[in-house]
């Protein structure tokens, strides 16, 4: 796949998203794509025009009512579940940084409470934010899978998982090494 | 005929027409149906138009599709009509032909052609 068509198939599916047409229509669209320009040996932006306009154009034809703008989508599209998820992920956050400073330099942490505690009560809350994330995706999940293959066609890269799990997991382990060093 | 460029709105009030005529004519694929359109008369059809319009019959059950292997490449997405299809362009081109003779004759009076 050249990088056009990567470059292409990419804005088309968040174009696609945004006007939440469903997963296996948004399949068929960027496979259409993709076998088209392969038969055509077209420009995908040259045959198809742009991904947003194209998008539109395809939710229209499923008579999907019109989007609004991902601006407005960020702005009032939340709901409380999403705000305190938001809100537990970054009181986990700063918990787990507080009570791994307070181990690796042996001080109290946040109100003057043990730092172990402190660390703990962060990896439980970033634990329980993750765990819900994950079912909640998995149970909302309207995949889109390949019409050809059934292979997901926009998979979570390795590298977000890695620095989700990885960044944290690592300043723990910092910490602990950080204490038992300078024992 | 040279390369012709009918007016927008024109096209787009019968190209769904004549895309279901395409594929009711044998099962066929997306570049296929412009490729057909093309050496009819009715101008280059792009993809970013062809496409919508194939989803919308399908979306209506005029046409079915399925994926198969080509050759090389990625696949190609065949149409088939359907009955209901079938009938739908029955009726459609009977009327379109009616809708365009009227049109024709209003249009060929002396006065109007140059």
């Amino acid at each position: 796949m050249t990088a056009d068509l990567k470059d292409y198939r990419g804005e088309l599916l968040l174009a696609l998203r945004l006007r939440d047409v469903p997963g296996p229509r948004i399949a068929e669209a960027l496979a259409e794509v993709e076998s088209h320009v392969a038969e055509t040996g077209e420009d995908p932006l040259e045959a198809f025009g742009p991904p947003r306009a194209y998008a539109d154009q395809l939710a229209d034809s499923l008579g999907l009512p019109p989007g609004g703008s991902l601006r407005r989508a960020l702005l009032t599209g939340w709901t409380w579940r999403e705000v305190a998820v938001g809100l537990g992920a970054f009181a986990g956050t700063s918990l787990l940084v507080d009570g791994s400073v307070g181990v690796a330099t042996r001080e109290p942490a946040v109100l003057g409470l043990p730092a172990v505690l402190v660390l703990l009560a962060g990896v439980a809350l970033l634990v329980a934010v993750g765990t819900y994330l994950v079912r909640r995706t998995t149970r909302d999940a309207d995949p889109v899978l390949d019409p050809r293959t059934g292979q997901d066609m926009a998979p979570l890269p390795l590298w977000s998982k890695v620095v989700l799990v990885g960044l944290p997991a690592s300043l723990l382990l910092a910490a602990v090494a950080v204490r038992l060093l300078t024992a | 005929m040279d390369e012709v460029r009918w007016p927008g709105e024109w096209l787009r009030g019968v190209l769904a027409l004549c895309v279901l005529a395409v594929v009711a004519e044998g099962e066929t694929y997306g570049y296929a149906v412009a490729q057909r359109l093309q050496a009819a008369g009715l101008g280059v059809i792009k993809g970013g138009t062809l496409y919508p319009v194939l989803t919308r019959l399908e979306e209506d059950g005029l046409l079915t599709s399925s994926w198969r292997e080509g050759d090389a490449g990625p696949g190609r997405k065949y149409f088939a009509v359907t009955t209901e299809g079938r009938a739908e362009l029955g009726r459609r081109a009977a009327q379109w032909t009616t809708f365009t003779e009227r049109a024709a004759g209003l249009l060929s009076h002396e006065g109007v052609r140059p």
